[in-house]
């Protein structure tokens, strides 16, 4: 099914719609919440994600079902992270995330936040992020997606990636510093 | 923007980019011979740059050089410790007339990083963008102070950075013998090996869109100590190059050295930067480790293909002779161990095609793909297609860049329209392949495929 499709199903509350975004997006979600929590929190979070998206579909009609999906296990990981560590660590991708936005408060703040809301300014930041992306290297890019969307930390990318701990720092603090500099001119930040 | 719908809107990229992500495999990188081959491009730049320069400036009345003269000569610091850059000094010993661009106000310098090191980025990356930004750099020449003119795009610790006087003053002109240029580079998060600057003064020639052929004595000098630089601006030379990111050109050179050997070279030159392929760079190591300190340099073809356009500028200059293209089917052709198969041949709206496998000592051939670190593996194959040579076009080598082990050759030039006949009688000269995978393997010469009718 096309994510149109999928989205259409679950308008009309038919099921196959959600067996489908489980197909489709279960192995990417369930990498994305296993980055940070252990199997069995990993677990419930996906299962919690496909009943946000039971519940938010409708209203909300995104255009990327995959997308839609990994930002609720990413927001619904970071909850539960924090509520398993009780505050005392926050997510390595969201502590980086914190100095870009130069707001201490955001582990609170994603915890607070609805992830299924959609928004217009939302969805223009978006696609300039998408499109600052797409200007970047392959590695920079895989680095960034793998950061902060799979939330995976400094010890496995730079595993992955052939690289060391501090060349990964290094390269987040550029892209960091490159996409503040993106999002300021085009006053999305 | 609330914090918590950018963070959101971070997760909300295209689902080709989480794919990527997912399924990105980076090949292992390599690093021993870095230092010594990045070392080396340096010279190979060199020669390359000299063979550019040969029709306007070398023989330009009054102007540069002599045979065996030393351009320019620069010291290489080296830096154990990665130690915080400081300023570069350089001394140019001697400058052709053309300094300056008058018309752009400007200075255009080739920077060089040696060796790639592990913190801030290491070496650059395919596309032509460094992560050395071009507004960390200053400089002085003769006493003048230049600020960059933004950021630079460098390809495996090679920079073009554009300075401009500060406040807009005019760019001295001549420069001048002796000019002392200062050339610093900080950036306060990063600590970097030194900076070898290679001085490229801007050719206010007018642009030419056909190669010329040229003879170029020049010296090569030990890797360790000093380096020849050489003296092109091929900025002026392409008008496209303001707007063609991620353009290369292939260039082959012919090389005569000055015991009569004749051998070839391949070279690439990426408009964003110079990348060189490390057929060059072992060339040129063959050339000096075999005691050989001058040789001509002949250009012979240059090929471009802009990225993303079909637009496709073959300058072929010299005819090789029958060239012939095999039937589809595999021939072995062995290089002390490296292997290149063809695996299939097929034509398409490009032309002609043929792909081709890649093993050393019958394991798969790889390359770094993101960094390239200058010419740890390169391979490209220079192909002679019906009397005329071409050089394949970038896609082929980056093919082998990303870690694949066989390539897709385009054939490209007016001969690609060429319809084979069935019964046709073709054979493919592999003219000049390098190869490097812990080790290096150089062919000289051509050697020819096979010999087959084409079905």
């Amino acid at each position: 099914m096309t994510d149109r499709e999928i989205t259409e199903a679950l308008w009309r509350r038919d099921e196959a719609g959600l067996a489908a975004v489980m197909e489709l997006c279960g192995g990417r979600c369930r990498k994305i919440a296993g980055n940070i929590l252990p199997d069995s929190d990993a677990e419930e979070v996906v299962a919690d994600t496909w009943l946000k998206i039971w519940q938010s579909i409708p209203p909300n009609r995104p255009e990327s079902i995959a997308a839609y999906a990994c930002r609720i296990t990413r927001n619904l990981a970071i909850n539960r992270y924090y509520h398993n560590k009780a505050a005392r660590r926050r997510p390595e991708a969201l502590t980086d995330w914190m100095e870009l936005t130069e707001n201490p408060d955001l582990f609170e703040t994603v915890q607070a936040a609805d992830p299924t809301a959609e928004s217009a300014e939302a969805a223009e930041t978006a696609a300039a992020i998408d499109r600052f992306l797409r200007t970047l290297p392959v590695e920079d890019r895989v680095l960034f997606v793998r950061r902060f969307v799979y939330l995976e930390d400094t010890d496995a990318l730079a595993q992955r990636l052939h690289l060391t701990k501090g060349h990964i720092h290094v390269k987040l603090h550029r892209l960091r510093k490159k996409l503040r500099q993106m999002l300021e001119e085009e006053k999305l930040l | 923007m609330k914090n918590t719908k950018l963070w959101n809107a971070a997760a909300m990229v295209g689902d080709d980019l989480l794919a990527e992500a997912e399924n990105y495999t980076p090949v292992k990188r390599n690093r021993p011979v870095r230092r010594f081959a990045a070392l080396a491009v340096a010279a190979v730049m060199a020669v390359s740059c000299l063979g550019w320069a040969a029709k306007e400036w070398i023989f330009a009345p009054g102007v540069g050089l002599a045979d065996g003269e030393i351009l320019t000569r620069v010291n290489v610091y080296t830096n154990e410790n990665q130690i915080p850059l400081g300023k570069i000094h350089l001394e140019a010993v001697t400058f052709t007339e053309h300094k300056t661009d008058p018309a752009e106000n400007r200075l255009i310098f080739w920077v060089f990083r040696s060796p790639v090191h592990e913190m801030g980025g290491g070496a650059m990356d395919p596309e032509g963008k460094g992560w050395l930004e071009g507004d960390s750099f200053t400089a002085e020449v003769n006493g003048v102070p230049y600020r960059s003119a933004g950021s630079g795009y460098s390809t495996a610790g090679w920079g073009c950075y554009t300075f401009r006087p500060v406040e807009d003053q005019p760019v001295p002109e001549p420069v001048g013998e002796n000019c002392v240029i200062t050339v610093s580079y900080e950036e306060p998060d990063m600590t970097v090996d030194p900076v070898q600057v290679i001085l490229t003064p801007a050719n206010p020639a007018e642009a030419e869109q056909t190669m010329v052929t040229g003879k170029a004595a020049l010296t090569l000098l030990p890797l360790s100590d000093n380096l020849v630089i050489g003296n092109f601006d091929y900025a002026e030379w392409l008008p496209l190059v303001e707007t063609a990111r991620n353009t290369s050109t292939h260039a082959a050179f012919k090389t005569i050295t000055n015991d009569g050997t004749e051998g070839f070279a391949f070279g690439s030159l990426n408009l964003c930067g110079i990348q060189t392929d490390y057929d060059c760079v072992r060339a040129a190591n063959d050339f000096y480790n075999r005691g050989i300190r001058e040789m001509d340099l002949y250009l012979l073809n240059v090929s471009m293909a802009f990225h993303g356009e079909t637009g496709t500028y073959t300058f072929p200059l010299m005819e090789i002779g029958q060239t012939h293209v095999p039937e589809r089917d595999v021939y072995l052709l062995d290089i002390g161990g490296f292997t290149c198969r063809l695996v299939s041949v097929a034509r398409d709206e490009k032309g002609l095609q043929y792909e081709t496998e890649y093993r050393y000592n019958g394991r798969d051939a790889h390359v770094n793909p993101t960094y390239i670190e200058l010419n740890e593996y390169s391979v490209g194959p220079i192909d002679y297609w019906n009397g005329q040579m071409h050089i394949v076009n970038a896609e082929a080598p980056r093919n082998i860049m990303n870690g694949e082990n066989s390539t897709l050759v385009y054939f490209t030039g007016e001969e690609t329209d060429h319809v084979m006949e069935v019964g046709e009688e073709v054979t493919v000269y592999l003219q000049n392949m390098m190869f490097t995978y812990g080790e290096s393997y150089h062919t000289e010469g051509a050697k020819p495929l096979a010999e087959v009718t084409f079905d």
